[in-house]
């Protein structure tokens, strides 16, 4: 199997305020094509700073960062902020379309498909992102990631503020959207009932480090360390 | 008697046109020393019932009528100084952002105090003592230390046990928790909850514990309301709410609920 991405021993520091403290130490991983890798750990583990990375948004001390396809989508935890509030839905999508330069009818067909398989109305098109509940903006910025054509993206914390029927609405339709095209997407969670009904394979962080990697299955009835075996035993 | 008694309650938000209902004739009653669990998604009338107790409610949103006893007495009936002491003394009650409630400019010590300020005649000395210990029972160590410090200078968890210990202080009888969990680390999540099960055994303390999160009300609480749009939709023990949900959407809810028994994923399932 290929891989979409490699990281080999990356380690970020941030100079500012606190001189040389290092925030990722040694991180190594892959992503491979058509899976979804899960990350999860709590708050101040790395799990941001670590898709910033990626991103190349963070320089990086040492190591390097390896991509074999496209620059990654992001999907956040609320989209609002990355919707331009004044455009509509349908000119929002048609954005990277339109960058493209790709006629106007193919931009309205293609925008049209991926909106009725992201489960969003054609009157939803007309909207606004204020009009819209947070289920449907998550769906708008999965469209619009999709519509890049990137085959790998980066989803941190997409369902955490959303309610729980509605967070099923949107983990069932990245999983069908992920087995219908082969994509793949690293998975950013602190939930592990998430992490575990979404994804094939788990990174564990904490303090900057991967603790432990591995299938979702092996991970969750025989974890390594002490550390995952607290947060299993927490998460209700 | 019962500890609180919320009968046919009703809320409406009236600044907006038409006003709108936003709890429609809510009932229930919790027994001295209950824990019980309010939950529901949002815009379910949660929260409004919960602010609604201590008369809380923002300016546009009103109780437009029902009744609400706190030890047989109806708030309602109360002055605004009789509700003054029944605020923080009788009723505590603690938020999901400790940071948004406590006082960035004041001490922790002081702000735990606070209470004892207003409700009590203790001297300095006694004020200081009774916050410490409180310190201690919410389970923050470096109890001394941590006394002259403010919040900024404390992890999201340790701010919580902070609120813990303020409400702690003067003893109340009743702790409205709105969502105190949701916005901390499972780990620390886990310990919360332990600490407020430990408190609520070894004082007796009623808890009201609103939640979106049906597996949190599960550890805690002994009965559950579940609410949806303004209504109760269901009512009973936690063990017959969630092994044998009576209504339709209970049963979205729970079967909604992120779990370990079976993967989206077609491949992983086999």
């Amino acid at each position: 199997m290929k891989n979409v991405l490699e990281v080999k021993d990356v380690s970020v520091s941030y100079e500012k305020g606190q001189k040389g403290k290092e925030v990722l130490k040694d991180i190594s991983f892959e992503v491979r094509e058509n899976e979804i890798l899960g990350l999860v750990g709590e708050s101040g583990c790395g799990k941001t700073t670590l898709s910033k990375a990626i991103l190349g948004f963070v320089k990086i001390s040492r190591g390097e960062i390896l991509h074999y396809t496209k620059m990654p989508q992001m999907i956040f935890q609320d989209p609002y902020s990355s919707l331009n509030p004044k455009k509509k839905i349908g000119w929002i999508l048609e954005e990277p379309l339109r960058m493209q330069k790709i006629p106007k009818a193919e931009r309205k067909e293609r925008v049209r498909q991926m909106a009725e398989r992201a489960g969003l109305s054609k009157e939803t098109l007309t909207r606004r992102p204020g009009e819209l509940s947070g289920g449907q903006r998550q769906r708008v910025s999965i469209a619009a990631a999709l519509l890049q054509g990137s085959r790998f993206l980066i989803a941190d914390e997409p369902v955490s503020a959303l309610d729980v029927t509605i967070q099923k609405q949107i983990m069932e339709l990245m999983v069908n959207l992920q087995e219908e095209t082969g994509l793949s997407i690293l998975f950013i969670s602190h939930d592990l009932n998430v992490i575990y009904q979404m994804c094939d394979r788990v990174l564990v962080m904490k303090d900057g480090k991967i603790l432990e990697e591995g299938k979702t299955e092996d991970i969750f009835t025989n974890p390594g360390s002490d550390y995952t075996k607290e947060l299993l035993l927490a998460a209700p | 008697m019962k500890l609180l008694e919320v009968k046919d309650l009703n809320i409406e938000f009236y600044d907006v046109n038409p006003p709108q209902k936003v709890v429609k004739g809510v009932s229930f009653s919790m027994e001295k020393g209950e824990v019980l669990g309010i939950v529901g998604e949002s815009g379910s009338g949660k929260t409004q019932t919960a602010l609604s107790i201590l008369r809380l409610l923002k300016s546009g949103s009103q109780i437009s009528s029902g009744q609400i006893f706190f030890k047989g007495r109806d708030l309602a009936g109360y002055t605004r100084e009789e509700l003054q002491r029944v605020r923080g003394r009788k009723i505590a009650m603690i938020f999901q952002e400790p940071m948004t409630s406590l006082n960035p400019v004041l001490t922790v010590g002081s702000q735990i105090e606070e209470g004892l300020l207003l409700h009590t005649q203790l001297s300095p000395e006694e004020r200081k003592k009774r916050a410490l210990l409180a310190m201690e029972e919410a389970g923050l160590g470096e109890v001394k230390k941590l006394y002259g410090k403010y919040p900024h200078q404390l992890s999201g968890g340790m701010r919580q046990r902070v609120m813990i210990a303020a409400a702690l202080v003067t003893e109340p009888e009743l702790l409205i928790a709105d969502e105190p969990t949701t916005a901390l680390d499972v780990t620390v999540q886990a310990q919360i909850l332990e600490l407020l099960k430990e408190i609520n055994k070894k004082h007796g303390m009623g808890i009201l514990f609103i939640s979106h999160d049906l597996a949190v009300i599960r550890r805690l609480c002994s009965r559950v309301l579940v609410m949806n749009e303004g209504r109760v939709e269901e009512e009973g023990e936690i063990h017959k709410v969630f092994e044998q949900p009576e209504k339709e959407y209970t049963k979205k809810l729970l079967a909604a609920i992120p779990h370990r028994r079976e993967s989206l994923r077609k491949r992983r399932r086999g």
